[in-house]
Parts: structure tokens; C-alpha cells; sequence
């Protein structure tokens, strides 16, 4: 027979807080058991009888465990691992009793804000875990407690603690030395993300289009005005089997460049994206990432994949000549073509290289061909078959940029002139609060390098043959009306709001998640140049923790004001000065009686106010005073304005 | 001044209380949930330091704040409380005592969960609003006779969070007095000093018949209204005014039994019944003599010699 009891309120409200991140990523199925199973705890507010039976519970939590095995193959990792975490929370809130099981309970929840954040550490998600774990910190006092308090007592409780315990946490958090992570291979977080891939088909940029997610976002230095016009190189596609565009990785191929133009400074932090490659624009010699390599294309790779949040530094130029001479090798693979597919394609490409002695002269022609024919640029092109490029170009002609480079590139290279795909961002919109610039998802795009005897790789935009406006304008702008939904842009008057929340974000990013050794590095060297390295970052931990703790003891324990005695002083002395000022000074031995009779005696009109004051103080200062009030005496002396004689 | 360190594990020296409790009185310790709490923080840590969570470095201190601040106010929560033993009501050997301990709480912020423990068993909890007093109590049963201290006793906390256990030891100048366990069986009070039948003559006139009350264990059965239990109806027992005469002397040497327990029990047992009958009694054992007297104070006065017996 089972009670309603308010603390089971403060165990399922808090828990049910902790879980609710992990409801994104966990089957729905568990989730759905794990409401069932706080609910049920709650059954008894409206059903006594309600509670659950304990073959039930068993029953459940078999069958759950059952299923998360089977879904993940495993109890363990981050998936598996977290789905057996959610679900013990709330079989264990199921058959809690008493304070032990409530303090399991509340630990659980706290490892669970945890597990929430391997999927998402952005600003609102932290301010929900903040908000949880002041919810579990207060539980945990309510269950602690003999009876079940108010809310308002409790949080502000918790949130005393919690406070109290930011300075330690600050100064850990800025001194802990920052490890690199020792199980990185074996433990990976959720790989399902968007992004570029190594690897190119009809549709697979239109996908990426949809998504609103922020790609990257960059910093210039001096600021850019025209950052939306850059083109950010991602994977390089030499490979072309008919169907796939594909990378084609070659070691040993040194890179050929000059640069031309004065340079530029920008910042990227690249949002995680689970592949190696890193956006740059324009010709760098170096990114400030150690484990950053570029390779002859100009690309620029990471070993390991960019599983967290990267910043790194560039210095670009953006014009340059890049790989005046081919080797016949690379000349070889830039005109391959596989056999048996796009007749129609090869055969006009071949009349114009009868035509055109040149290849500036075929590429023009190329272009021609988009900007004067009837081609459509749009999100929902048709499935094409076999003979993509032929269907594109000479049936349906419609396709989205990637259709555009890829049957610009196969055109050029059976017109006989070495050219490749390039997969990247173009675009992007700038936050003025900020003044950085955000790449998303959307501003995906795909362009063609051709490559030209005397001035080595020429960029080239077929899309901006046909849709000017997609580079200029953005997206939105060179879709047609219809299709812009699709992209789930901006309505305007949010664009502010969003704008501020980016802004936010991008600070947090910057100062609190991109907080690495290197930072911490740069603090400590900032504070004293001795202090930089391992041990000077240990012993400045130390003695900050000790100087902290002390501190902490100090607020903690202090005794409390007495604000009464403080007022009771400051009153008389302002009686006496009052005194002093019509000319019946206090002596600095005679005590509060014998000045009340000399001033009463020097003062007889004013003798009555003189001695009842007086008596007051004494009373207050020095008798029991029980149930008088300072502020008695405070407004005594207040009203007492003697005027000399 | 070298003082006597105060060890958790030593036996407190005896104080007559009230006690303030002060920083060096109390001790603390992660309970078996900070251990855990421990546990998880490490825990965290790896978490952190595996997937690169910047975020949850920051999440993990602040725990480790929360259980270092911790630790703090479980120490507040006890510090400046002022205990003052009551006076324990006496009972008899195999009763129950109850001890109550009066806990003030001086500042103006309520304390949580405050624990009171005899030496064993369980302890009694109460929150102490801000300002205030309040009871805590333990009781256990007495099975000796004599002034019976509770020993060790143990106030503790581990409020807010259950991470720490505060708490502190100390004994109180305090205890129980227990009078020995009266006699089950029955035997007849010694007759009155002057329960002859010449003094019983003499002192006719001051037995006047009172009236009827209802029959109790230990009333003498010469008193018992037979005539009104022979009619089926519950045992009377007459009362009567004006007994000052007959003085009952209830002497150690002539009471029966075999070792001291049996004649204190036997005697205790008199004292109640001579009380209840109000008889006037002088109670007189090796140790010393109660004068003749009757009421609950000499009642009291006689069971406490009584229970005093051979304690120096």
C-alpha cells in the first residue's frame, strides 16, 4: 500500500530532467519505457494500489535490457552504455526506498548530465544541465532532511551550494591540465553526422543542402566584407567511375604554387564532422594545427577524423598559380573517362575540341553551353540513369551544382583538357554582432578546376554559368520560389534573435569549449612567463585550490552580522556629536551616564530628550535589553536636533 | 595549554552540560554515498578527458566544488548547537527510559536532519527551525537497578547531501534513576509497628472508613470489601482516613530472600504497597534509615535508597 509522498516528486521531477537530453538519441521504444516508469512511480497521487508490482518491474527491466542489447549489440560504449544508464535511473527511481536508494538515484542523474553532453555541448543544452543539476543537488537535500520542505528554501539551498562551489570549479577548470584522450579509438561518440564526404554522387550535396546546421564559422582578420564571395575548398574528386566522384588519395606528390597577391589572416572553428578534411580558402602554407598536412591538390587533411570542435589560424593568399606544369601522370588522370558511358556527351565534346584549337576556347565553349541553353538550377532534379551526364544535358537539364560540375568536368576532360571537381562551401552570412561569418550546411557546393598550359589550375563555376545569383546572392536567391522551404532559411524579424544566439554560441565555443592546454598555456605565460608548462600549471592549481578552500571557509562559516549592536553605536555617536556641535562636548573617560547628567545639568531645555536617549542606549547597549529595538534609539536620535543657545 | 586530544574513539570525559558544540569537538568523514559520490567524480573525469568534453571538465569541478563545500556545511550544520540534558523520568528495573536531549539552535538558519544516538541503537532525527529548541530522545530499557548513566552519546549530521557524517561523542553528568524491580510474588507487609491488638484498640478511633476504590495489585487483602466480591461484582479495595497510627516499619534484616536483589525487590515492592494503602512507613537498610513519612516524595525518597543500595 503505497502513500503519495512529495519526495517522490523531487525523485522523479529531477531524473526525468536528466534523461530528457537522452530522448534525442535513444530508441523510442526505451524512452517510452522510461516515462512509463516514472510515471508509475507517480501513480499513487491519483490511484492508490497503483504501485508497481515487483515481478512487474523485473519483468521490464529484463525485457528493456534485452532490447537495448539487441538494437546496440552491446551494453557498452556510448550508446549501449548510456541506453543501460537511462534505463537503470529509472528502474532505480522505480524501487527506491528511503534516503540510500535517493542518493543512488541522484548520483545516476549526475553521471547522466554527463553522457548528455558527449552529443551536444552548445549554450542552451548547458544552461538545461545547469538547471538539472541544481534540481538533483536539491532533491538530494529534500531527501536528506528530515521532513520535505518548500521549493523555494530548497533551491535556493542548492543553489548556495552550487555557487559556492563555482570559484573551485573555475580555477579547475582553467588550471586542471587538459589530456589528450586515451581511448579515443575505442569509444566514439555518435557518428551520424552531415558533412562533406570523401566522395560525390547526383544528390548527395542537394541532401546536404536541407540541413541548417552550422558547417564552420570564420574570423577574419581585418575583418572581410565580402567572405560570402570565398570559395572554402574541401575534398578534391579526380575519380570518376560513371556514377561515384571519388578522392583519390596519391602520397608523394609535392605541391606546386606561387602565390600572387598579398595574404590574409582568418580563423576557422570547424564544427565536428567526423571526416578529415579541413575548409580553407586560398593558397596556405601553414594552419596552425600540428596534426594538419596539405596535400598537392591543395587540400589540407587531419590524421584522425575532427571529432570535436576545431580553431585553427590560416594564412592565405588568395590568388595564386597553382601547378604550372603537369605530369603526365597527373595529366593522365585528370582526362580519364570511363568507357561505355555518355555517348552523346563525348561526341559533342570531341566537335568542339575539332573546333577549338584552345582550351580557354573549349571551356568557353562549356560554359556557353549552360548559359545559353534552357538549364534549370533546382533542390529536386529527376533520378538519372545510367547516362547521367547525357540525360542532364540534353533531356531534362536540370540539377543542382553538383550535376552542373560534374557533367562540366566530364565534358572538358573528352574535350581533351585536364579538369577535376572540387567539393566545398560557398557562401554564408555574417553576424554582425560578431563579425564573423557562418558557413552552414546549406552554402554546400561543388565547382570544377580545369587546368591551362602556362597558368596551371583555373577555377571555374559552371553553376554560375546558369544561376549567377547562387554565388553572388546565396542559395535562397537562385532557388526557385517554390523551393526555398526546403532550406528552412531565416524568417526576417528572427534574423536579429538568431544572430545574438549564434553570437553567444560562438563566444561559448570559443572561450568555453575550445579551452585546450594550449589556452591554458597562454593564460598561465600571461600571468607570469615562469608559470607556463606542466609544473608551474600544477603548483599554481595547488596553491589557488588552498587560497580558495580557505576562502570558502571563511564565507561558509562566518559569524553572522550583528547589525543591531553596529546601530546602536553609530547612533549614539551621532547623539553625541549633535551634543558636541551646540557646544556640550563628551570627555573621552566620562561614560554614557555621567555625560547624560553633565549635558542635562549644561542644557537644562533640552534635559528631558538628553536623558531619555541616554537611558535608552544604556538599556540597549548594556542591559537586557529584551524586545527594545535599535531602531527605537536610530530614530530618537534622528528627531534630536539641539540648536546652541 | 596541552589539552587532552578528543578522539572519536575515546571514552568523552563526563561534563555537566550545557554543551556548545565547537569546531574541535567535531569530526567528519565521507559516508559510504561519498565514497561513491568519489567514485562518480573520477568517473566523470575519464568521461571527460576521453571524449575531449571541455563542458564536462567544467560539469566534474563543479561536483568536486559541491563536495568540497559540502563538507563545510555538514560541519555548520552541528557548530554552535547548545545540548542541555533533561531530567530523565526514574523508572523500575526492566522498564523503559526515556532520554531527552534539549538542542538549541542559537543563529537565525534551520539545521537539517540532526541525529541524536545512544552509545547502541538507533538514533532520533529532527530538523531545528531557525531559533529554536527542540527534543530529541532515545529510549532503552533498564534492566539494573542503581543511577544508570546512557554513557556515550552521539549527536550527528549529514545533511545537505549525505556525502559527509558529522558528528560528535560526548557523555552528560545525566542518567536514570532505576529502583530495583518489585517482587511479583506476593507477601503481606510486616504488620504496623503498634498492630497489636492493644495498639490497634488504642488507635480505633483514627481508622475511620473512607469509602470504596477500585482494587490494585499489592493492596492488602484485610482491606479488600469481600463482601462486595462475593457478589460477582470487580474487587474493592476500603480506604481509609486517618491511618497516621499504624506505622509501618519495613526493616532489611527481617525482610525474607535470598541475596540483596531479592530483598530490594521484596522491599520496593512494600514501599508501593504500603504508599498505595497509604500506610505511614520508615524504611530502614544497612546504608541508613527513611524516617517514617508517607506521599509520593518519601515514596520516591524510599525507592531511591533503594535503588542506591551498596552504590557508594
Amino acid at each position: 500500500m503505497a502513500h503519495p509522498d512529495r519526495r517522490d516528486l523531487w525523485l522523479v521531477g529531477p531524473i526525468a530532467m536528466a534523461c530528457a537530453p537522452h530522448a534525442l538519441h535513444l530508441p523510442l521504444w526505451l524512452s517510452l519505457t522510461v516515462a512509463l516508469a516514472l510515471l508509475w512511480r507517480l501513480a499513487p497521487f491519483w490511484r492508490r494500489e497503483a504501485a508497481a508490482q515487483r515481478a512487474v518491474k523485473w519483468l521490464l527491466t529484463v525485457a528493456s535490457i534485452a532490447g537495448i542489447i539487441f538494437q546496440h549489440g552491446t551494453l557498452f560504449g556510448a550508446e549501449g552504455g548510456v541506453s543501460l544508464v537511462v534505463l537503470t535511473s529509472a528502474m532505480k527511481v522505480l524501487e527506491s526506498k528511503g534516503r540510500r536508494d535517493h542518493g543512488i538515484v541522484v548520483l545516476i542523474g549526475y553521471f547522466l548530465i554527463l553522457a548528455a553532453l558527449i552529443h551536444n555541448q552548445g549554450l542552451g543544452m548547458a544552461v538545461w544541465l545547469m538547471a538539472t543539476a541544481l534540481a538533483l543537488t536539491a532533491s538530494q537535500i529534500v531527501a536528506q532532511g528530515q521532513r520535505v520542505p518548500a521549493l523555494g528554501p530548497v533551491l535556493k539551498q542548492g543553489g548556495l551550494i552550487i555557487l559556492q562551489a563555482l570559484p573551485l570549479a573555475i580555477l579547475l577548470f582553467l588550471l586542471f591540465p587538459r589530456l589528450p584522450a586515451f581511448m579515443g579509438g575505442l569509444i566514439s561518440a555518435s557518428a551520424a553526422r552531415t558533412g562533406l564526404s570523401d566522395s560525390m554522387r547526383p544528390g548527395s550535396i542537394s541532401q546536404l543542402i536541407r540541413s541548417d546546421e552550422i558547417a564552420f564559422r570564420v574570423n577574419f582578420d581585418p575583418p572581410c566584407r565580402d567572405g560570402n564571395r570565398l570559395y572554402w575548398r574541401g575534398p578534391v574528386l579526380w575519380g570518376y567511375d560513371g556514377d561515384l566522384w571519388q578522392r583519390e588519395e596519391r602520397a608523394g606528390d609535392a605541391v606546386d604554387a606561387q602565390w600572387l597577391e598579398p595574404a590574409m589572416d582568418y580563423t576557422v572553428t570547424l564544427e565536428p564532422h567526423q571526416q578529415h578534411w579541413l575548409p580553407v580558402t586560398g593558397l596556405a602554407a601553414r594552419l596552425s594545427l600540428a596534426t594538419a598536412g596539405g596535400t598537392a591538390d591543395l587540400e589540407w587533411m587531419r590524421a584522425q577524423p575532427v571529432r570535436e570542435r576545431l580553431r585553427y589560424s590560416v594564412h592565405a593568399w588568395l590568388k595564386y598559380r597553382l601547378e604550372t606544369v603537369l605530369s603526365p601522370q597527373r595529366r593522365a588522370r585528370a582526362l580519364a573517362l570511363p568507357p561505355g558511358y555518355n555517348p552523346r556527351t563525348l561526341a559533342l565534346a570531341r566537335h568542339w575540341a575539332a573546333l577549338e584549337p584552345t582550351s580557354e576556347g573549349r571551356v568557353r565553349r562549356a560554359l556557353a553551353l549552360f548559359r545559353e541553353q534552357s538549364f534549370h538550377y533546382t533542390l529536386s532534379p529527376p533520378r538519372y540513369g545510367k547516362q547521367a551526364i547525357d540525360e542532364f544535358l540534353f533531356d531534362s537539364r536540370r540539377g543542382f551544382c553538383e550535376h552542373y560540375a560534374a557533367a562540366f568536368v566530364v565534358l572538358i576532360r573528352a574535350a581533351g583538357v585536364p579538369a577535376r571537381v572540387i567539393t566545398g562551401y560557398q557562401g554564408g552570412e555574417m553576424n554582425p554582432l560578431g563579425n564573423y561569418w557562418i558557413v552552414r550546411q546549406r552554402d554546400a557546393h561543388a565547382w570544377a578546376e580545369v587546368w591551362l598550359p602556362g597558368q596551371g589550375w583555373v577555377q571555374v563555376d559552371p553553376t554560375a554559368a546558369v544561376a549567377p545569383s547562387r554565388v553572388e546572392a546565396g542559395l535562397a536567391a537562385a532557388l526557385p520560389a517554390a523551393e526555398r522551404p526546403l532550406i528552412g532559411l531565416d524568417t526576417a524579424w528572427l534574423k536579429p534573435a538568431r544572430q545574438l544566439l549564434d553570437l553567444a554560441g560562438y563566444g561559448w565555443n570559443k572561450w568555453v569549449l575550445g579551452y585546450d592546454f594550449h589556452s591554458q598555456q597562454r593564460l598561465l605565460n600571461g600571468l607570469y612567463p615562469g608559470l607556463a608548462g606542466l609544473r608551474g600549471m600544477l603548483w599554481t592549481l595547488l596553491a589557488g585550490s588552498a587560497l580558495l578552500l580557505a576562502g570558502s571557509a571563511l564565507v561558509v562559516f562566518r559569524r553572522p552580522a550583528q547589525p543591531q549592536r553596529d546601530e546602536i553605536r553609530r547612533s549614539y555617536a551621532r547623539f553625541r556629536q549633535r551634543l558636541a556641535r551646540v557646544g556640550v562636548a563628551a570627555a573621552a573617560s566620562e561614560g554614557p551616564a555621567d555625560f547624560a547628567r553633565r549635558a542635562a545639568r549644561a542644557r537644562p531645555d533640552l534635559a528631558a530628550d538628553i536623558l531619555s536617549i541616554s537611558d535608552l542606549y544604556i538599556q540597549l547597549r548594556y542591559g537586557r535589553a529584551a524586545g527594545l529595538d535599535a531602531r527605537v534609539l536610530t530614530a530618537r536620535v534622528r528627531a534630536f536636533r539641539p540648536r546652541p543657545r | 595549554m596541552a589539552r587532552r586530544l578528543n578522539l572519536p574513539w575515546r571514552q568523552p570525559e563526563c561534563e555537566p552540560g550545557p554543551i556548545t558544540l565547537t569546531g574541535h569537538r567535531l569530526y567528519i568523514l565521507p559516508t559510504r554515498l561519498g565514497l561513491g559520490f568519489l567514485a562518480l567524480l573520477a568517473g566523470l573525469l575519464l568521461g571527460s578527458i576521453n571524449y575531449g568534453l571541455s563542458l564536462g571538465y567544467l560539469f566534474t569541478f563543479i561536483l568536486v566544488g559541491v563536495g568540497v563545500i559540502t563538507l563545510f556545511h555538514t560541519q555548520r550544520n552541528l557548530l554552535r548547537l547548545t545540548l542541555q540534558p533533561r531530567p530523565v523520568t526514574p523508572v523500575f528495573a526492566g522498564e523503559t527510559a526515556c532520554f531527552r536531549l534539549a538542542i538549541s539552535n542559537p543563529q537565525d538558519r534551520p539545521r537539517g536532519a540532526i541525529r541524536f544516538a545512544l552509545a547502541s541503537g538507533e538514533a532520533d532525527e529532527m530538523d531545528i527551525p531557525a531559533a529554536a529548541t527542540v527534543e530529541l530522545s532515545r529510549s532503552r530499557v533498564q534492566p539494573r537497578r542503581g543511577f544508570q548513566r546512557p554513557g556515550r552519546l552521539t549527536l550527528s549530521s549529514t545533511w545537505p547531501l549525505g556525502l559527509f557524517r558529522c558528528w560528535t561523542v560526548f557523555a552528560l553528568d545525566w542518567g536514570v534513576l532505576v529502583y530495583p524491580r518489585p517482587a511479583t510474588d506476593f507477601l503481606p507487609l510486616p504488620a504496623p509497628a503498634g498492630d497489636t491488638p492493644a495498639a490497634r484498640r488504642r488507635h480505633d478511633g483514627d481508622d475511620e472508613f473512607a469509602g470504596l476504590r477500585d482494587y490494585r495489585p499489592g493492596d492488602s487483602p484485610r482491606r479488600i470489601a469481600w463482601k462486595s466480591a462475593a457478589r460477582g461484582l470487580p474487587p474493592l479495595t476500603k480506604a481509609f482516613a486517618g491511618v497516621t497510627g499504624s506505622e509501618v516499619r519495613l526493616d532489611w534484616d527481617s525482610t525474607p530472600g535470598g541475596d540483596v536483589e531479592a530483598k530490594l525487590s521484596r522491599l520496593t515492592r512494600w514501599v508501593l504497597e504500603a504508599e498505595q494503602a497509604g500506610l505511614l512507613f520508615r524504611l530502614h537498610l544497612p546504608g541508613g534509615d527513611i524516617p517514617p513519612g508517607c506521599g509520593p516524595a518519601h515514596r520516591q525518597q524510599a525507592l531511591a535508597a533503594l535503588a542506591r543500595h551498596g552504590a557508594s
